[in-house]
């Protein structure tokens, strides 16, 4: 069983077909690229599996078939290892870097809320514990976060803003990290630093799903590509299969070389 | 003209007391505004209500004829009680009345007007159940005239330091709670972006059950505070505190917590100087033309509101 198994997932709204029918398989420390033109359904992908909306049919089972996430509130999906970023970035932005990250933690703390009323300052030594990690993970872009922790989200630059989202997911501690177009509004530059930190955050033995319209990052770091058009999968394979896909080469790879 | 001077520095220690009580009762609504965005008009029968509770634990004090009552102990027991019922209440009133209409996706309209028809309905199952007749805090047996001091010309009575202290220690309180734990991150992150805080494995529902419960907690110790001052509560009391106490968290900023003390001091202040230096009947009209004076010129408040940039609901 792999590690993500969506079957028969749709989604309407009203007469509009966003997803329809799709079987999607990701397996253990995999990363899969999911592409498509802008309204193939993609971004509706990650919102049905990470709870945001409610599926119209099908299913979406985590952890090799044991556990079933279709009509899970979205905490919950967090906790059971699922977290993403947004296409459009989304920080706290009137939180600090670091608080930023200490809220994607809260799905891996015990502090409790009667605990908090009550006046308890929580154990200390899991204060420590998750003010550690969230360190470390704001290190895992250099000094680029780290040696901006204190300051308010909506200072950083974007390029910045796109990496605090990315840490900020994984202090939710995720076995599956879905990235909704990552590269997006990055130099080259940044796209390929990007790439590296994907790739260090599957070596850390995180399976990524990612959305991305940037074919560098897809032939660049995919395992795997899945298509979408119209809401449903027009072709699977590796990178140059796809590419050579009659059916994406129509709705997607011959739009693009034209626009390049 | 001598005579108002005489008499300022005294109606500025009232108008004091009574802005940290406003501010008090404000900040139920700008919490909940945080995190809803929606202006629960039932506080102010919360506030009421805390009231109601604090005089039932002091009347059935004095009643059993207990020993030795000292404010030292009976006010922090009738702020307990008061809280403990008026938070519970807040968030009942969420879980029945706000959350069945807000996930059924209502617009905001809805919640609003079910939130007008719980004041109606608090009011007047107060009035059938206590009566509509006025109850009366028995608030000199337990501050003595005697207890004041004199500063400045300004004759200070005990329970008006009691009242700004216990005010003041909750505003520190909650402010700490905000900025400090982790439920307080909950809070912001939800008044933030709701979808966001869900996506990062924060639990919105709990989350905004405890910011009903924290902010009706203050509104009944606010009505304990009120009523031990003002020694008459009646079943209607919580309509005009409850409007001019939402003026003060709209002058503060809705939505933002320092904004809402913030505008109960500076509301309080001016309604007191409004009886120093005009006419006293004139009090209320003081403080709605403040409401109108600052949505027309200034709709985000002193301070703005802390939860600005967000697209939609």
């Amino acid at each position: 069983m792999p590690l993500l198994e969506i079957s028969g997932l749709t989604k309407h709204f009203g007469g509009l077909r966003a997803v329809h029918d799709l079987v999607l398989h990701v397996g253990n420390d995999e990363i899969v690229g999911l592409i498509g033109p802008n309204g193939s359904g993609k971004t509706t992908v990650f919102n049905l599996v990470t709870g945001l909306y409610p599926a119209t049919a099908g299913r979406v089972v985590f952890d090799h078939g044991r556990q079933e996430l279709t009509g899970l509130p979205p905490h919950r999906i967090t906790a059971l290892g699922v977290a993403r970023t947004f296409q459009t970035q989304r920080l706290f932005n009137h939180m600090t870097v670091l608080e930023n990250i200490l809220v994607g933690t809260h799905c891996r703390t015990r502090a409790g809320i009667a605990g908090i009323l009550l006046g308890m300052p929580g154990p200390r030594a899991e204060r420590r514990r998750v003010e550690d990690r969230a360190a470390e993970l704001l290190g895992l872009f250099g000094d680029r976060l780290l040696s901006r922790a204190g300051r308010p989200a909506w200072t950083l630059s974007y390029a910045n803003r796109r990496r605090l989202e990315i840490a900020r997911a994984l202090a939710a501690d995720p076995r599956l990290l879905l990235l909704d177009e990552p590269a997006a509004g990055m130099n080259p530059t940044e796209t390929h630093e990007l790439m590296r930190d994907i790739e260090r955050i599957r070596a850390r033995g995180i399976t990524v799903l990612l959305i991305e319209h940037d074919m560098t990052v897809i032939r660049g770091i995919c395992d795997r590509v899945v298509a979408l058009d119209h809401g449903t999968k027009i072709a699977e394979g590796r990178f140059e299969e796809v590419r050579e896909s009659a059916a994406v080469l129509e709705a997607y790879l011959g739009r693009r070389a034209g626009r390049a | 003209m001598a005579d108002v001077l005489q008499i300022l520095p005294q109606q500025l220690v009232f108008g004091l007391a009574l802005g940290t009580v406003y501010g008090l009762i404000a900040l139920g609504y700008t919490m909940v505004y945080g995190v809803l965005l929606m202006i629960n008009f039932a506080h102010g029968e919360i506030f009421m209500i805390g009231a109601y509770v604090g005089w039932g634990v002091l009347t059935a004090l004095l009643n059993a004829q207990v020993g030795g009552l000292h404010p030292a102990w009976v006010v922090p027991l009738l702020l307990l009680h008061a809280m403990l019922v008026a938070g519970l209440l807040g968030v009942c009133l969420e879980r029945f009345a706000y959350r069945p209409l807000y996930l059924r996706g209502a617009t905001r309209l809805g919640p609003l007007i079910s939130a007008v028809g719980a004041s109606i309905f608090l009011q007047n199952a107060v009035m059938v159940t206590q009566g509509a007749r006025m109850k009366v805090y028995m608030t000199s047996l337990l501050f003595p005239r005697g207890w004041r001091i004199q500063v400045a010309g300004a004759s200070i009575s005990a329970l008006v330091i009691v009242m700004i202290m216990v005010a003041g220690l909750m505003m520190w309180g909650l402010h700490e709670l905000v900025q400090r734990t982790t439920l307080g991150r909950s809070i912001r992150a939800v008044a933030e972006d709701r979808e966001t805080a869900a996506i990062m494995g924060v639990n919105v529902r709990r989350v905004i059950a405890v910011t009903f419960f924290l902010g009706s907690a203050l509104g009944g110790a606010a009505g304990v505070l009120v009523g031990l001052y003002y020694t008459q509560i009646d079943f209607y009391m919580g309509y005009s505190a409850g409007l001019k106490a939402f003026t003060a968290a709209v002058l503060g900023g809705i939505g933002n917590i320092k904004g809402a003390m913030l505008g109960g001091l500076v509301l309080g202040l001016v309604e007191s100087l409004a009886v120093t230096f005009g006419n006293p009947a004139y009090k209320d009209v003081v403080a709605f033309i403040i409401l109108i004076l600052t949505l027309v010129f200034r709709p985000t408040g002193i301070l703005g509101e802390n939860v600005a940039e967000r697209e939609k609901v």
